[in-house]
C-alpha cells in the first residue's frame, strides 16, 4: 500500500487521538482495532527506515504492534 | 340535476385503497371520558372531537373540511350534530367529547341540513363525476351519497367558478380549481403538515379561492410535497398519474428508498402498473407526510436506461456482451477464484450499498467473508456517517442516534449543526418546523445561511456561521462555557458517567485555548454569539443536537461527534423524549449497512472480528474460518489497487467513481483492476470500468427491510416483480456458491431469520412480527420485545458514559494565496446524492445543474456575473459550472451540491480524511474561481436534462 498514505494517517492519528491512557497504547489498540496486518506491517517497515519522521508515541506503538505480530 | 354518487360512506373510500380518516387528530391524554353516541355508550381519551368519537366507534359523521391530519377548522357544516342540553347544532369537528355527553348524528333535521349544504356546494361544482379523474375518490362525490342528496334546487344560470383555469406548471399534480370547494384543507396541510405556507386563501366570500402566490404552482413557494393533495378532498388537486392511468385498484405497503427518514407509502396500482405513492398515516417515520422524492420521484425504477439484463466485457475498452445470468454469474466467479489463486486471497474485496435492503447487505458482507475468504468488505457509509459509528460507540456504547424522530415535539432548544434537514431530510425537517413555529428556540451551526436559519415563521436565535473544518472549535468553546460558568448538570454526570473521566475532560474543557475569546480568531464566529448560545443550550429546556454530514465529512468528523456526545451528557440531555444526539442519515439504509457487519472490522451488530467468541458464533453458523483481523477500508482497496496488490471489486449499488473523493485517483484505481464487478440499476460512472455488469432490483422490486436514522426496521415490499428476474441476494447466493461457498434462501424472510439468530440487537426481529406491528426501532430482543424508540434510559449501552477529550486540530486543507476560498458542499430537495435516479425524474425541472453559490464580494473580485460559467480549481483538479452570487454563504466559503456528474464537484475535492474513520474531508477543500473559457463549458441546459428524463 501507498505509503506515504499510511504514514498521513498514522500522523493525524497521533495528532489527535485522546482516549485516556499511554499514548503509545491507545494509538496501538487503535491500529490493532482498524488498521489490516499489512497496513501495520508496512508502516513498521517505515519508520525503521525514517524513525524521525514519526513521534514517539507512534514508534512506540509500532514496535509493540510488532512484537505481538511476531510472536 | 341528478348526482352520481358512491354511497358506500366515509372511509376507507375504496375497499382495500386509502386509511380510515376519522377527521380530526388523535387525542394524547391520558384522561378517559364517556360519550353516547346515537345510543351507544362509548369511552374514548378527552379532548377527542365528538367527529373522531363517533368514527372511531363505527358511526361515520359526513364532513368535507375535517381530516384528521389536521387540526379541525369547522368551515364547511356538513358534520353538524345534536347534544343534548345544548341549543342548536354544533359543528363534530371542532367540538370536544365531554363526560357524559350524549350526541345525535342522524336525525332528520340534521339531514335536512346537511343536504341543504351540500346542495350549495353541487350547484357550483362540474357534474362530471363519471369523467372526472377523482371518480371514486372524491369526498365530496361520496358525502352527496351520504346525506342521499338527489336533486339540486338551484341551476348553473348564476355567478359559478366552472370556467376557472387550470394550473398545469407542477409535473406531477394538476390543480382544477373550477372543483374546488374552499375547505381549506390544502392551505392547511401546506401550513401546519409541511410547514412552507405555499397557499393562500385569496378574496372573500364567493370570491375566495386557494392561491399558490406567484404565476402557478411552479412558480410558487410550493415544494411540491404533495401534502395539499393528499388532503384535498375533491379532484381541485390531483396526481397526474391518476389522471392519466386511472384510479388505483390496489395497494401494497412499503418504505421509501431516498433518504434516511424512511417514511412508509402505500404504493396504489392499477393491475400491475404503480399509479402513485401515498404516504402511510401509519408510517412510524412520517405519519402520512412525505416530500417530493419519496411522493413523485419513482419513475426511474421503470427508466429506459435501466440495464435489465447480465453483461460482461474482457476489457473495459470493448462492448458489454449481453449474457445468461449462469454465464455472468460463473465468468464473474472465475475471475475472481483466478485473480485469488495468482495473488492471494486478499486480492479482493467488495463494497455494498447502503441503497439496499438489509438482507441484500447481509449477504454481500457474508459473500465476501466466506466465499472471498477475507475481511475486505466495506460500504458507502464510510464515506458519510463512519465517524457517526465511532463517536458514539466511543462515548455512549452505541452506533446509532439516540431518538426517535417524534421526540423533537418535546425538544425546546434545537442545536442543528451541518444538516440541512428542509432539502435533506425533508420529512424530518417539517416535523422540526412545526416544533420551531410552537416556540422551540433554534441554533445553527453553518457555513451556510439555510433556510431554516430564517424562514416563514421561525428565525433561528443563534447562526454560528463558521469557518468550514471548524466544528470542534465551536462544539469545544460550547462546552467551555457551560463548563466554566457553571452549567453542567451535575447530577447527571455522578450518576451516569464515568466521573474520571469527566473530571478530565473538565480540566481539559476548561483551558482558555477552548474559550469563545480563542475560537473567535478560528472560527470567525464572535465569542458574545457563541456564549449566549451555550447558555441558551444548557439552561434552555430539553436540548437536542441534530447533525448531518457537515459533522461528519471532515479531518475531525469523529472528534466532532464525540464533542457533541461530551456536551449532550454534560447538560444531562439524554434518556428521555426532546433530547439527545442524532444523526440525520443521508441515505435509506445507512444506518442498515453499518448494523449488517459492512465494516471490514465489524460483523453484524456492531461486535469486532477479534472477539474470539462472536467469530466463534459466526463460523458455527456459517461452518467456514473467519480471519481475525481487519480487512481493509474502501481507500486502502482503492490504493492497493493503484500498487498492484488489489485486484478485484464487487461493487454492490454504489456509484464510487462519482461519490468517492479525488475522482481522478478513484478512476486509475478502478482502472487497474483485474475484476470489477457492479450490481447497479443503470450504467453508472463505476459500471464504465466494470467488467460484469449485474442488473439490480429497484425499491419497487425489493422484498426485505430497511433502517432509517431512528433505527426504525421498515419493511419493504415488492410492489411488482423484479424486472431482472431476481432479487439482488439471489443473485449474491449464487455469485457465493459459484465461487465454492454454497449459499442458498428460499426467501429474504430466511436473511432476516439468519440476521435474528446472531445479531443481539435484532434477535426479536422476524418479518412476521415487522408485518404485525408496522415497524421497529432496535434493539428489539427480550429486554426490549417492542423494540427502543429512546436509547439509554436507565443507562449508557457501555455501562457509563465516557466523555472524551475533543482537541481541536486544524484541517491540513487550508486556505492559501493560490486556492484562497473555502469549498463546501450539501445537497437539494429535488435531488439526491450522484441524482442517478432524481436526474431520470420530472425533478430535474427544479434543478438541472448543479450551480456554485459565492458572495458577491468574491464575484466582483474576480469579475464574475451571476449566472457566469466559472471554472472551479484545487490542488486536485478543476471543474466547470455556473455562478450564483449570495448572500447565503459568506466571504471567501463557496458552496456547492453534488448531483451532476457533469459537474463532477468529487474531480476537486481532495485525499483528507478523518482520522480515524476516512470518511473523506467533502466539507472543506481550498478553491480558487475564475470565469470559465468557452471551451470549458459543460452546458446541462434544462431542456438537455428533461429530454433525458
Ligand atoms: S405540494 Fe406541499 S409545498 Fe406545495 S402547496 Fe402543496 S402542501 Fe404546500
Ligand atoms: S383545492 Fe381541494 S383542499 Fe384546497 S380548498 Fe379546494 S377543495 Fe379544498
Ligand atoms: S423524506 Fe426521505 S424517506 Fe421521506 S419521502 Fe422524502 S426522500 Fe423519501
Ligand atoms: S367537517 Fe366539520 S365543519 Fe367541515
Amino acid at each position: 500500500m501507498d505509503v506515504n498514505r499510511l504514514k498521513m494517517m498514522v500522523i493525524q492519528i497521533d495528532q489527535n487521538i485522546a482516549f485516556a491512557g499511554p499514548k503509545a497504547e491507545v494509538i496501538a489498540t487503535h491500529l490493532r482495532k482498524f488498521w489490516t496486518p499489512q497496513m501495520r506491517k508496512d508502516i513498521f517497515q517505515e519508520i525503521e527506515k525514517n524513525p524521525a519522521d514519526f513521534s514517539q508515541d507512534v514508534q512506540a506503538a509500532l514496535k509493540l504492534l510488532h512484537g505481538e505480530a511476531k510472536a | 340535476m341528478t348526482l352520481l354518487s358512491d354511497p358506500r360512506g366515509v372511509a376507507p373510500i375504496r375497499d382495500g385503497i386509502g386509511e380510515p380518516d376519522y377527521g380530526t387528530p388523535k387525542s394524547t391524554s391520558d384522561v378517559i371520558v364517556s360519550v353516547t353516541i346515537d345510543g351507544a355508550t362509548v369511552q374514548v381519551p378527552a379532548g377527542t372531537s365528538i367527529m373522531r368519537a363517533a368514527g372511531e366507534n363505527g358511526c361515520a359523521i359526513p364532513k368535507l373540511c375535517a381530516t384528521d391530519s389536521l387540526e379541525p377548522f369547522g368551515s364547511c357544516r356538513m358534520c353538524l350534530v345534536e347534544v343534548d342540553g345544548r341549543k342548536g347544532t354544533p359543528a363534530s369537528c371542532t367540538t370536544p367529547v365531554e363526560d357524559g355527553m350524549v350526541v345525535r348524528t342522524q336525525t332528520p333535521k340534521l339531514g335536512k341540513l346537511r343536504r341543504n349544504v351540500m346542495e350549495l356546494y353541487i350547484s357550483d361544482h362540474p357534474l362530471e363525476c363519471l369523467t372526472c379523474a377523482a371518480n371514486g375518490d372524491c369526498e365530496l362525490q361520496d358525502m352527496a351519497g351520504v346525506v342521499g342528496l338527489r336533486d339540486v334546487r338551484y341551476g348553473y344560470e348564476g355567478e359559478n367558478h366552472l370556467g376557472a383555469e387550470k394550473d398545469q406548471s407542477n409535473p406531477y399534480f394538476d390543480f382544477d380549481s373550477s372543483k374546488c370547494i374552499v375547505c381549506n384543507r390544502c392551505v392547511r396541510a401546506c401550513d401546519q403538515i409541511q410547514g412552507t405556507l405555499a397557499l393562500t386563501i385569496e378574496g372573500r366570500g364567493f370570491n375566495s379561492k386557494v392561491s399558490p402566490g406567484g404565476l402557478n404552482f411552479l412558480s410558487s413557494e410550493c415544494v411540491s410535497c404533495g401534502a395539499c393533495v393528499q388532503a384535498c378532498p375533491t379532484g381541485t388537486l390531483e396526481e397526474k398519474s391518476v389522471i392519466e392511468l386511472g384510479m388505483p385498484t390496489r395497494t401494497v405497503q412499503t418504505t421509501c428508498a431516498y433518504c434516511g427518514v424512511g417514511c412508509t407509502f402505500n404504493a396504489e396500482l392499477r393491475g400491475d402498473e404503480l399509479i402513485r405513492m401515498v404516504p402511510a398515516k401509519t408510517g412510524g417515520a412520517n405519519e402520512g407526510h412525505s416530500c417530493v422524492k419519496g411522493r413523485f420521484a419513482f419513475g426511474y425504477a421503470s427508466h429506459k436506461d435501466r440495464v435489465l439484463e447480465p453483461m460482461i466485457r474482457e476489457k473495459i475498452t470493448d462492448e458489454w456482451t449481453k449474457v445468461s445470468w449462469d454465464e455472468a454469474i460463473s465468468y464473474a466467479a472465475n475471475k475472481f477464484k483466478a485473480i485469488q489463486a495468482k495473488y492471494g486471497d486478499n486480492s479482493i474485496g467488495g463494497v455494498t450499498s447502503s441503497r439496499c435492503t438489509n438482507e441484500e447487505i447481509f449477504t454481500v458482507q457474508k459473500m465476501i467473508r466466506t466465499a472471498f475468504g477475507n475481511n475486505n468488505v466495506d460500504t458507502c457509509a464510510r464515506v458519510c456517517h463512519s465517524p457517526t459509528g465511532f463517536g458514539l460507540s466511543s462515548t455512549f456504547g452505541t452506533s446509532a442516534g439516540t431518538q426517535d424522530f417524534k421526540s423533537v415535539n418535546k425538544s425546546d432548544v434545537i442545536l442543528l449543526i451541518g444538516a440541512n434537514p428542509t432539502d435533506a431530510h425533508p420529512v424530518f425537517g417539517s416535523r422540526m418546523k412545526r416544533r420551531l413555529r410552537q416556540g422551540a428556540k433554534l441554533i445553527v451551526v453553518d457555513p451556510r445561511k439555510l433556510d431554516l436559519v430564517e424562514s416563514a415563521h421561525i428565525k433561528a436565535q443563534h447562526h454560528l456561521q463558521l469557518q468550514p473544518g471548524t466544528n470542534v472549535a465551536i462544539i469545544n468553546a460550547l462546552a467551555h462555557v457551560i463548563v466554566t460558568e457553571g452549567l453542567v448538570d451535575q447530577e447527571f454526570i455522578n450518576e451516569r458517567c464515568d466521573t474520571e473521566a469527566f473530571a478530565r475532560w473538565m480540566k481539559f474543557i476548561a483551558l482558555p485555548e477552548n474559550s469563545p475569546e480563542v475560537v473567535q480568531s478560528q472560527s470567525g464566529v464572535p465569542a458574545q454569539e457563541l456564549r449566549e448560545a451555550a447558555r441558551l443550550f444548557a439552561t434552555g429546556g430539553n436540548g437536542a443536537i441534530y447533525y448531518g454530514l457537515g459533522v461528519t465529512e471532515h479531518s475531525q468528523g469523529s472528534t466532532m461527534v464525540m464533542g457533541m456526545a461530551n456536551l449532550a451528557m454534560a447538560t444531562g440531555n439524554i434518556g428521555r423524549e426532546g433530547v439527545g444526539v442524532n444523526p440525520l442519515r443521508g441515505q435509506n439504509n445507512v444506518q442498515g449497512s453499518c448494523d449488517m457487519g459492512s465494516f471490514p472490522h465489524e460483523l453484524s451488530g456492531y461486535r469486532h472480528v477479534s472477539d474470539d467468541a462472536v467469530r466463534e458464533q459466526f463460523e458455527t453458523l456459517w461452518d467456514v474460518k473467519l480471519l481475525p483481523d481487519p480487512g481493509m477500508r474502501i481507500p486502502n482497496m482503492l490504493d492497493n489497487a493503484l500498487s498492484g496488490e488489489f485486484r478485484g471489486m464487487f461493487v454492490h449499488g454504489e456509484d464510487i467513481a462519482q461519490s468517492d473523493p479525488n475522482t481522478k485517483h478513484v478512476m486509475a484505481a478502478l482502472e487497474a483492476m483485474d475484476l470489477v464487478v457492479v450490481q447497479d440499476l443503470f450504467i453508472n460512472e463505476t459500471a464504465n470500468f466494470a467488467h460484469v455488469f449485474l442488473p439490480g432490483t429497484s425499491f419497487l422490486e425489493k422484498d426485505g427491510t430497511f433502517t432509517n436514522a431512528e433505527r426504525r426496521i421498515n419493511r419493504v415490499r415488492p410492489v411488482m416483480a423484479p424486472k431482472n428476474g431476481k432479487q439482488e441476494w439471489q443473485i449474491i447466493s449464487e455469485l457465493a456458491t459459484a465461487m465454492g461457498y454454497p449459499m442458498h434462501y428460499d426467501n429474504a424472510a430466511q436473511i432476516m431469520d439468519e440476521i435474528a439468530s446472531i445479531t443481539p440487537t435484532f434477535a426479536n426481529v422476524s418479518f412476521e412480527l415487522l408485518d404485525r406491528v408496522g415497524s421497529l426501532q432496535w434493539p428489539v430482543n427480550a429486554a426490549a420485545p417492542a423494540g427502543t424508540p429512546i436509547m439509554h434510559v436507565d443507562g449508557f449501552v457501555r455501562g457509563k458514559g465516557l466523555f472524551i477529550e475533543t482537541p481541536f486540530v486544524p484541517t491540513e486543507e487550508r486556505a492559501n494565496r493560490k486556492f484562497p476560498l473555502l469549498l463546501t458542499t450539501g445537497r437539494i430537495l429535488s435531488q439526491y446524492n450522484v441524482g442517478a435516479q432524481t436526474r431520470r425524474t420530472a425533478n430535474s425541472i427544479w434543478h438541472h445543474e448543479d450551480v456554485l453559490e459565492l458572495h458577491e464580494s468574491d464575484a466582483q473580485m474576480r469579475g464574475i456575473k451571476d449566472g457566469q460559467k466559472i471554472s472551479i480549481s484545487s490542488r486536485i483538479g478543476e471543474t466547470t459550472m455556473r455562478a450564483k452570487i449570495t448572500d447565503r454563504v459568506p466571504a471567501g466559503v463557496v458552496y456547492t451540491t453534488f448531483h451532476y456528474p457533469v459537474s463532477g464537484a468529487n474531480v476537486i475535492t481532495t485525499e483528507y480524511s478523518d482520522w480515524a474513520t476516512n470518511c473523506p474531508e467533502y466539507k472543506v477543500t481550498a478553491v480558487e474561481i475564475r470565469p470559465a473559457d468557452s471551451s470549458a463549458d459543460a452546458d446541462n441546459s434544462l431542456d438537455d436534462v428533461l429530454m433525458k428524463v
